[in-house]
């Protein structure tokens, strides 16, 4: 067994790296590190430069997934701020550069205007296609966002030669224009290195030891994590268990008096718990016990042995928003396990009807209650989304949620990473479970 | 089973005989006690004062930390009053030659302006261990780079602790922070168009932190990560170390902020939390590893000098404040309009204030348990949603509003704001069909203006609690105008009956919708004119309010309008992109000055040029020269003459369908008193009292328990399984079954 195990967790790995690299593709599919930058630098007054300084401040200045070493080394915004038109990089040297130029997305706004790139004394560059012999480029209307690369050459030995850049205007009208130009230089990067420095790298790696980092706004992850998971567990974990209990009894019930007015409206009372919203269940559960009854708290939340006054309604609703479905399909089972010919021998063995039913049958119709429940174990502690959220509870059930709302990828990659583990973990337990109840069961 | 069942029915019992039932959601040794208790709905993200800007976060910043001016609790209009200041700055322009200028003197020959501050001795901060110091004289929890917290949930839990007095260094040491490029701070642009030296600090700062990142990813090796490292070793620069030509210390109590030009406007933002001092130990004490390893940050545990001083900070379940000790001499206010002493406001003039000792505000996502608890005594005050506005307010047959017989029986009382804020309809000035400046484009926009019905739309959708807009200015705030002379003449008439203005009748929309080349909507290729209409309200709720619009286009002025809901930050892309047409947005003031409208509609400042705030992209040289000019004026009677003047420009234009100005409604019980709406600002936890005791005797009269359901259902339960059991039982003594 214990092969089996080291097996099935090492299995876990490619699916755990899957998982990361799907939820990364995803999340920056919607939504670019621009606008993660602007949703958590908040709505009012943002301007580029503070964007590209929250990047940095979270490494999501790098590239996705590969890096070719390009580095920034001249970021410049022509605004009404900055009233010069050329920039000069000191002592650039020689190596392969790219320019990229972002002009405003709407024609009317851009004036017909040119750029030019050049060089120090000794050294020679070599543009590409669209720039004229004099290094000038003419920009057409709302180019957006292009990028051009191109290489300085120089004579062995020489200084450092410099690099200008300059906007030919037409007029000084510089309060208008505000075309964004970005110089980048590229090093020469190692093989590892230009895996390792992506954002990729940086932010998912560490997903497999367990090491979930900070949230985009500074929290630590795993402080959080375990702060909210108390009281998820507080509701979910006397939920599953009373619950639990209650479905095996009534199903039972319905079982032993089969065929019964008992068994008949038993089935049409659990279809029509079935068909209610859990949402009715809170809301007029909510309205009735608490508002007019007085008997808890509408909402809300302690620590502590405090604790009970305000899981006892949520973890009633819990109870009672499954038991229909749980009830029947329990029923099911046992219906089926009662025909079986180990319980005829049981019966005529002269054992009472109460006896067959709650030993011998029951244990027979753990194995499928087992796979449901033994699976869903570990998700005790991730809670539910709409009890925690109308009851106030303080818990992980919202945490994604959130995230997503608020462009927090270092929540939700932890959080999906997290998921997959407990899956992981939960078919695992599954499996070691059967072993216990069913001894047919071996895992090699 | 038996068993099981008898303990269950004992446990019940046990329950109803010993009480355990109360919905009383805090501890029973709290009830007498004088604590405030509120709401928040959002999570704090950021209680940094260099960083936060955003309504939620204020609620608690403004009780925390200290500005050095602040708005008077009761006049109106909004005036500023000195808080930790001896005086209001004493503000002087200097020209080149470092002559003093008079006030008059025009803007082309200062060279600086100085503000000098004078900050009151003897004010001190809350308890906090990085003052705490040891015999030696060194600071006991500033422990270098290897040393080690005790595992700690709040600093306040580290022993021992201490204060100081806040000195003009603090306020400094603050406004350098403004600058570090790790914080981004909001209004750092702003303050580098005016501060002396500020944008070149912030380069120099940025510089140092990046050297210091490379080197220590060279020297980390392939598996460096800046995040870990950095939390592990946190970056400090000593900001004290640092000279600025625009900050400067003069003595102890007085310091000095040099700007470029007149910028009246900093007054306002000395008001807000930006400009509360910080002690450098403070900062110190959360940029050692052993906080940061911890997560404890500035961010998260502020360290102020005002009222209160965060006691728990738990953003997803309650944040608690509590009275700051060593808070300075600080008096309720003794003047006020005659109203306000009828209102009580003036009861307890010349107290010391705080009154209140602990402020509890609970997480509450959801409004109908908030709103409950409120009924039920366990919350002070309450805001109006639209989901419970009926429950709460009712209107008279002269459309007067007063509250319902429920409330009235609850003692509980309501007052209503005019919010400092506008929600707009605006063209995308740089669209081929809705904008542009000549005069067909324009009366296409004058048209939709006149039929967009925005006092319908408040009617319905704000439940009548809203003003329509005759401008981007809202009332409350220099350069609005009550009555006649305040209208829009391009939307409205004066109607001399009702002495209001009147929406000018759809006929003349259809005039000008004629004349601009779409007669009966109509365009010259004969097809009927269709606009896209933007909008970020994508939530099954605003469904109802973006039909009413499209039918607004499409009833009377037969225009077809799409409607393109997008989440906020696609909405926000199309915008900087420039590909809106027809779209909505709203803007909460700043500070209470017009200019921090107009700016909305100041052509440099447009979205796509500059992806700065003119979202419409509007951009007329006349309204631009106007707006540079009385920008940074003070508020006179020239001022006036020139905002008409701007006022008149803009309504004619109609960039924006004016919209509406939001009403902020709250709800308050009997015992919660010095209730007046402060919409700039907001330290007002301070001025408020409660009345535990009669509290405690509503909370007891309004919740008595009804325990008679649950004997109901156990009874219920029994008796059915009577016959069940009974059969059972038949049948274990019984035959087996065929």
């Amino acid at each position: 067994m214990i092969a089996y195990i080291i097996r099935r967790v090492l299995y876990a790995v490619p699916t755990v790296i899957g998982v990361n690299v799907i939820v990364f593709m995803l999340f920056f599919y919607i939504s670019n590190p621009d606008q993660m930058a602007e949703r958590h630098l908040g709505a009012k007054r943002i301007n580029p430069e503070l964007i590209d300084e929250w990047k940095r401040e979270h490494a999501l200045n790098l590239p996705y997934f590969y890096n070719k070493g390009w580095r920034s080394t001249l970021e410049w915004s022509l605004s009404a701020a900055q009233k010069e038109n050329k920039k000069t990089v000191a002592s650039a040297g020689p190596g392969h550069y790219a320019l990229v130029v972002e002009t405003p997305q709407n024609e009317k706004l851009v004036l017909a205007r040119s750029l030019r790139i050049s060089a120090g004394e000794g050294a020679t560059l070599s543009l590409p296609s669209e720039f004229d012999a004099d290094g000038r480029l003419e920009l057409p209307a709302a180019i957006g966002k292009r990028r051009f690369e191109f290489d300085l050459a120089q004579p062995e030995g020489a200084a450092p030669a410099s690099l200008d850049i300059a906007f030919d205007l037409p007029k000084l009208e510089s309060e208008t224009l505000t075309h964004r130009v970005v110089l980048e230089f590229q090093e020469p990067i190692g093989a590892t290195d230009s895996v390792v420095e992506t954002i990729f790298f940086q932010r998912s790696v560490k997903m497999l030891w367990l090491d979930f980092g900070k949230s985009d706004r500074g929290n630590d992850i795993k402080q959080q994590i375990f702060e909210r998971m108390g009281p998820s567990l507080a509701i979910s974990v006397p939920a599953l268990v009373l619950g639990l209990l209650l479905e095996i009894f009534f199903a039972m019930l319905l079982a032993f008096f089969r065929g019964t007015y008992v068994d008949y409206w038993g089935v049409v009372l659990c279809v029509l718990m079935m068909s209610i919203s859990v949402m009715f269940y809170i809301l007029g559960m909510q309205v009735l016990v608490s508002k007019y009854w007085h008997l808890f708290p509408i909402s809300g939340y302690a620590y502590g042995s405090d604790a009970m006054k305000f899981v006892a309604l949520p973890i009633l609703i819990a109870v009672i928003g499954s038991l229909g479905g749980s009830v029947r399909f329990y029923r099911t089972i046992f219906l089926e396990e009662i025909n079986k010919d180990y319980v005829r021998t049981a019966r005529s063995k002269g054992l009472a009807e109460r006896s067959v039913l709650f030993v011998h049958v029951l244990k027979n119709a753990m194995i499928p209650i087992l796979t449901g429940v033994v699976v869903s174990l570990p998700f005790l502690f991730t809670g539910s989304l709409v009890l925690e959220s109308f009851f106030a509870i303080p818990g992980l059930g919202s945490y994604t949620i959130d995230a997503i709302q608020n462009v927090d990828f270092a929540i939700v990659q932890a959080m999906v990473a997290l998921g997959a583990y407990l899956y992981i973990l939960g078919l695992l337990m599954t499996d070691i479970s059967y072993t216990l109840v069913d001894p047919r069961v071996r895992l090699e | 089973m038996r068993i099981v069942s008898r303990y269950a029915i004992a446990l019940v019992l046990a329950c109803l005989l010993g009480g355990c039932f109360s919905n009383d959601p805090y501890p029973e040794s709290d009830t007498k006690k004088n604590i405030y208790y509120s709401t928040f709905s959002g999570e704090p993200r950021r209680l940094d004062p260099a960083q936060s800007y955003s309504e939620d976060e204020y609620n608690f910043l403004n009780q925390i930390y200290e500005p050095p001016l602040q708005y008077h609790f009761l006049k109106r209009p909004y005036e500023l009053e000195p808080l930790t200041l001896a005086r209001m700055p004493k503000i002087t322009a200097f020209d080149a030659e470092g002559q003093a200028l008079a006030d008059d003197a025009p803007a082309e020959r200062i060279a600086k302006v100085v503000w000098e501050l004078t900050v009151k001795p003897g004010i001190g901060y809350q308890n906090h261990p990085c003052f705490a110091k040891n015999s030696d004289g060194t600071y006991a929890w500033h422990l270098g780079t290897d040393g080690v917290f005790p595992a700690i949930a709040h600093p306040n839990e580290l022993q021992p602790q201490g204060f100081r007095e806040v000195t003009a260094e603090d306020y400094i040491y603050q406004m350098k922070r403004l600058a570090h490029p790790s914080l981004h701070c909001p209004i750092f642009g702003t303050l580098a168009d005016h501060v002396a030296g500020f944008a070149e600090f912030q380069e120099q700062l940025a510089q140092e932190i990046s050297a210091i990142r490379k080197q220590r990813r060279e020297a980390g090796g392939v598996f460096y990560n800046q995040e870990t490292d950095e939390r592990d070793n946190p970056i400090w620069l000593d900001l004290r170390a640092y000279d600025i030509p625009g900050l400067k210390v003069v003595d102890r109590y007085t310091f000095q902020i040099i700007l470029n030009d007149r910028y009246p406007q900093l007054k306002y933002w000395l008001a807000m939390p930006f400009f509360a001092p910080m002690p450098w130990e403070a900062d110190r004490f959360f940029s050692q590893a052993a906080a940061s390893k911890q997560n404890l940050t500035l961010n998260r545990f502020p360290v102020g000098s005002g009222a209160y001083a965060l006691d728990v900070n738990r953003p997803n379940y309650r944040m608690v404040l509590r009275r700051n000790p060593n808070y300075h001499d600080d008096l309720y206010p003794s003047e006020g309009s005659p109203d306000d002493r009828e209102q009580g406001l003036l009861d307890d003039a010349g107290k010391k204030l705080p009154s209140i000792d602990e402020a509890v505000y609970v997480l509450e996502r959801e409004g109908v348990p908030r709103w409950n608890k409120f009924l039920q005594g366990y919350y002070d005050a309450s805001g109006v949603g639209s989901d419970i506005f009926d429950q709460a307010v009712k209107f008279g047959a002269s459309g007067d509003m007063s509250l319902t017989e429920d409330m009235k029986a609850q003692n509980i009382s309501l007052v209503a704001a005019t919010k400092p804020s506008t929600w707009y309809f605006a063209f995308n000035m740089l669209d081929d069909v809705v904008g542009g400046y000549d005069e067909k484009r324009t009366k296409l926009r004058q048209a939709i203006s006149i039929a967009m019905n925005m006092e319908e739309y408040i009617q319905i959708f704000e439940n009548g609690q809203g003003r329509a807009a005759q401008g981007p200015v809202p009332p409350g705030i220099f350069g609005f105008k009550e009555g006649r002379e305040g209208i829009n003449p391009v939307v409205y008439e004066w109607d001399e009956e009702r002495n209001a203005p009147k929406r000018r009748a759809l006929a003349e929309a259809h005039k000008l919708l004629a004349e601009a080349g779409y007669p009966k909507g109509i365009g010259p290729d004969g097809r009927q004119l269709v606009l896209g209409f933007d909008t970020m309200r994508t939530n099954a709720a605003s469904k109802a309010a973006l039909d009413w619009i499209r039918r607004q286009f499409e009833e009377n002025l037969n225009i077809q309008l799409q409607i393109r809901a997008t989440e906020y930050n696609q909405f926000q892309e199309k915008a900087q992109k420039g590909n809106l047409q027809v779209f909505e947005w709203g803007w909460n003031a700043d500070y209470p000055d017009p200019e921090n409208f107009l700016f909305l509609l100041y052509g440099p400042n447009g979205k796509v040029k500059s992806k700065n705030e003119n979202a419409a992209n509007y951009e007329n040289p006349k309204f631009d020269a106007l707006f540079k000019k009385l920008e940074n004026m003070d508020n006179t009677p020239e001022r006036m003459k020139l905002l008409d003047e701007t006022l008149a420009i803009l309504r004619h234009d109609c960039p924006w369908v004016w919209g509406y100005h939001e009403t902020d409604f709250t709800l308050y019980h009997d015992w919660y008193m010095n209730v007046k709406p402060m919409l700039f600002g907001g330290n007002t936890l301070k001025y408020k009292r409660v009345d535990p005791v009669r509290r405690a005797q509503m909370r007891e009269a309004w919740n008595h328990t009804v325990t008679w359901p649950v004997w109901t259902l156990v009874a219920l339960l029994v008796v059915t399984f009577i016959p069940a059991a009974i059969a059972m039982y038949r049948r274990e003594k019984g035959a087996a079954p065929q």
